[in-house]
């Protein structure tokens, strides 16, 4: 009989990585994948919902099946999702495309309501077996022309080689609004999961030059979201998005921009003087922009020092979960004073290539943490001497620590007024104990209070 | 079409079901997965991911991998896993996709195993079947692979020393169909009360160690369709008979008669909620649970439908029968494998799909299942039941633990209900 190794016996070195030491974009090899109990982030499910009116069918084997459906149902919203079910005999007698088919319109028939629009989901299957997509929705279309039809997969096989699913749903989520009549006045910021806060750095500066934004959360029903066709400039944050929002720009002849959530005082100026020149501002571009961004870089940076007084030198880590520039975010906080010790992430975006580089240099004990290596499973998780503040749900999670800052995708929030929401959400969290266990393990933060 | 689910969800799958079922053997589970069986699963199916450990992992695969036939990395990332984490065994399951690809699973183990020196083996589940399918499958191979693969023929079981206390094992524990922590320690309980001696509890609250205990029993108790194939594997290797049965109950008295009459007689299987399993009559003259009826007040008929896995709802229709005699109680059973423990005669059925269980149930007064069945039963008179396998842990702490005292406080819960009828 072999014997179990116990976690001090297990080699570490492959998911625990200096950044010194680390090599760009990839620092750590592929392998075997473990999935850790933290499911706070948004899947396709939970995106789908977003928009009124929506119905979800999946088309796939019982085990994908389970997943979705299961997701819909602890997000209380069972009454929007379907699905049918591909078995083997299906599959031996080549009828998935006339079973997808015939499935759908089963589903429809006796679904309780007309939904205006069916987000239907093909899976991986469908692809190995050359079904033809066109043929499938073509035929769908014209059985049922009075719902719009939003081409989505779950093909995870296809996410590390081509476009993922989350990219091909959102576009598809996009691509359907019609080309209505342009407002110049009004911005759509799409493929966003949480909803923007009113009184972020972006929702505010675009009211500062006379537009108005509008976000998916405010629809209560289909025809308010697809008015969002007036709109003159399609936004996103998500790198997830940047495809949907080229795809409806493109259809509706508008214009589109990805505004990541940017650390940088020089970055965010430089996407505020792209948006104003999107929206035909005619005002002093570069003075409005640059006292728009000294009054919340100045509110940022008192915040920074409350909070590191608060904190002082208590060990700081944070995972991609929570921020979605998670190296630009230790880089700010390192460079105030914070000490953090530990980045969990799995891979580092093109976007961070500059962060990667001067943290290796200036930084170099910074620790890359991989949150998917499968020697995690046995990954002593309270390891720290002391106290550890994290920054996200997995932080939270692989430290064992109930001081965490329970968000996810920087909170919806942008610019300065995101550093400093993110302050004060530190210095909560460094004083009221989080119950993890019970916290980290549920599905889509916030889901169920934001969609119709 | 009974492969739409317009208002229902799906039973947990075969590949959840292959890890639920081994997950405390100390092996390590490898799922040919791209992403999401390994989150459903934990996510879902499974209770005790958080705290208890266990080596369970997808191999991300992708799509051009497989329409390459890249196993040499599928090979790779295990023996680099097995290397450092050094586990009992190597199970192998797989999504769809490598399944359609055709990929040689069995080779695949054959070069695992010589090149580790670790018992390994493919659990041959696809993705498109339920739990009962899979965690079937898994013990079977591990039983086979793992624990006994030097057995011969059949032998008898081991010499009794003191016959008046049987030994007796317990198959098919997973918390998908026995989520309540006090499972074990009820079935223990259960057990001594009944003068039996408690042997394996196959698969919870157990290690590889415990499992090559198996043969030592006289009898195995079967309480969930998904360890038929391990109880065959034994009675064929070991001789050991079987009874088919949930201790819920009335079902308490017969199926310790079932257990006794299994162990002295030497019959294969028995299922201990037909009359001839408690013609023994009670062995220890103890008094039952309080007489209550599910329907409320008889002597007024009513049918009921009980919806679920096929051991636990029958040993529960017939409990429930014998507390109310004038009612018929009938299974409705959506999961495979299970068609040969129900009785047609009597009204079971094994269905497929939304439609089909909808239809199985048209008559009922009276539905006993898990709440998310409720769409499909609007101004039927229905009573929660959860189960992990279908609703997942929405209902995590309303699963009853039905084999203890809980079943009076289930009856009486329920009473209101039935009697608005």
């Amino acid at each position: 009989m072999l014997r179990r190794l116990k976690s001090e016996e297990i080699d570490f070195s492959k998911a625990v990585i200096p950044i010194g030491e680390a090599a760009y974009p990839a620092p750590f090899r592929n392998a075997l994948e473990y999935n850790c109990p933290v499911h706070e982030h948004w899947n396709i499910v939970h995106t789908g919902m977003l928009v009124p009116e929506t119905h979800q069918i999946y088309v796939g084997s019982r085990n994908c099946l389970r997943g979705v459906i299961m997701t819909a149902d602890e997000a209380e919203r069972a009454n929007r999702i379907s699905c049918v079910q591909i078995e083997e005999r299906d599959v031996y007698q080549g009828k998935l495309e006339r079973l997808t088919i015939e499935g759908v319109k089963d589903v429809i028939e006796h679904l309780p309501y007309r939904p205006r629009a069916i987000e239907l989901f093909l899976v991986c299957m469908h692809h190995m077996l050359g079904s033809d997509e066109r043929y499938i929705f073509a035929e769908l279309e014209k059985m049922f022309p009075d719902i719009d039809f939003m081409r989505c997969w779950m093909d995870p096989a296809m996410q590390k080689i081509a476009t993922t699913p989350e990219e091909r749903q959102r576009r598809s989520m996009m691509t359907v609004l019609p080309p209505l009549e342009r407002n110049p006045n009004l911005a759509a910021l799409l493929g966003e999961n949480i909803r923007m806060p009113d009184d972020s750095d972006q929702v505010r500066f675009l009211e500062k030059i006379g537009c108005r934004l509008v976000q998916v959360q405010d629809c209560d029903t289909y025809d308010d979201y697809l008015q969002f066709g007036k709109a003159s400039v399609f936004l996103t944050r998500s790198a997830f998005s940047v495809k949907g929002i080229r795809a409806v720009s493109e259809k509706l002849g508008r214009k589109c921009l990805y505004l990541p959530p940017a650390f940088s005082g020089s970055e965010m100026r430089e996407q505020l003087l792209q948006l104003c020149e999107a929206l035909g501002f005619c005002g002093d571009a570069e003075e409005t922009v640059s006292s728009f961004l000294e009054e919340g870089q100045a509110e940022a940076e008192r915040e920074a020092e409350q909070t590191l007084s608060l904190i002082g030198q208590t060990e700081v880590s944070l995972d991609a979960v929570a921020l979605t520039r998670p190296l630009s975010a230790a880089r700010w906080l390192l460079t105030h004073g914070f000490a953090v010790k530990r980045v969990y992430l799995d891979g580092v975006s093109k976007e961070e290539e500059a962060d990667f580089y001067f943290l290796q240099k200036a930084y170099p004990e910074l620790l890359l943490c991989a949150t998917i290596r499968p020697e995690l499973r046995r990954w002593q998780r309270n390891d720290s001497d002391g106290k550890v503040l994290a920054i996200g749900p997995k932080a939270a999670f692989f430290n064992d620590t109930p001081w965490f800052v329970n968000t996810i995708e920087n909170g919806g929030n942008w610019g300065y007024s995101g550093i400093s929401q993110l302050m004060r959400e530190m210095r909560t969290a460094f004083s009221e104990k989080k119950d993890t266990e019970a916290i980290v393990p549920q599905k889509g933060l916030g889901c169920s209070a934001t969609v119709r | 079409m009974k492969e739409t689910f317009a208002l229902t969800p799906v039973y947990t799958g075969d590949v959840s079901g292959v890890c639920s079922a081994l997950y405390e053997l100390g092996g390590m589970v490898v799922i040919h997965d791209p992403s999401g069986c390994n989150s459903t699963y934990n996510t879902h199916d499974e209770t005790r991911w958080y705290h208890k450990e266990s080596l369970i992992f997808i191999t991300g695969v992708t799509m051009r991998d497989i329409a390459l036939g890249n196993d040499k990395k599928l090979i790779g990332d295990i023996l680099e896993s097995a290397e450092a984490l050094q586990p009992a065994f190597i199970a192998l399951c797989t999504s769809p996709l490598a399944f359609l690809s055709g990929t040689d699973f069995e080779g695949i183990v054959k070069i695992l195993e010589k090149k580790t020196g670790i018992p390994s083996f493919f659990v041959p589940v696809s993705g498109m079947h339920d739990y009962i399918f899979g965690a079937g499958c898994a013990w079977e191979c591990y039983l086979k692979h793992v624990a006994f693969p030097n057995r011969k023929s059949k032998r008898s079981c081991a010499v009794r020393t003191d016959a008046s206390h049987p030994r007796v094992n317990i198959l098919g524990l997973t918390p998908l169909d026995f989520t309540n922590e006090n499972t074990v320690s009820s079935l223990h309980a259960y057990l001594k009360r009944y003068g039996f001696e408690a042997g394996v509890t196959f698969a919870l609250e157990t290690d590889a160690e415990s499992v090559q205990k198996l043969p030592e029993a006289d009898v195995n108790l079967v309480i969930s369709a998904s360890a038929v194939p391990a109880a065959e594997f034994l009675q064929e290797h070991f001789a050991q008979p079987y009874v088919l049965g949930v201790p819920v109950g009335g079902m308490r008295e017969r199926t310790a008669a079932a257990l006794r009459k299994a162990a002295e007689d030497r019959d294969p299987c028995i299922r201990a909620w037909e009359r001839k399993g408690a013609e023994n009559g009670r062995t220890s003259g103890e008094k039952e649970t309080e007489s209550l009826s599910v329907s409320g007040l008889s002597p007024k008929s009513k049918k009921a439908v009980l919806i679920g896995e096929a051991v636990c709802m029958k040993s529960l229709a017939a409990a429930l029968k014998e507390q109310d005699p004038e009612s018929d109680y009938t299974v409705v059973c959506p999961l495979e494998k299970s068609g040969g423990i129900l009785d047609e005669a009597a009204g079971d059925v094994c269905v497929q799909g939304e439609l089909q269980v909808k239809e199985a149930a048209r008559d009922a007064q009276i539905v006993i299942a898990d709440p998310l069945y409720r769409p499909l039963f609007p101004g039927i008179c229905f009573i929660d039941l959860p189960s992990l396998a279908y609703s997942g842990r929405i209902y995590l702490d309303r699963i009853p633990d039905l084999i203890s005292e809980e079943w009076n406080v289930f009856l009486k819960d329920q009473r209101n209900t039935a009697e608005l009828i």
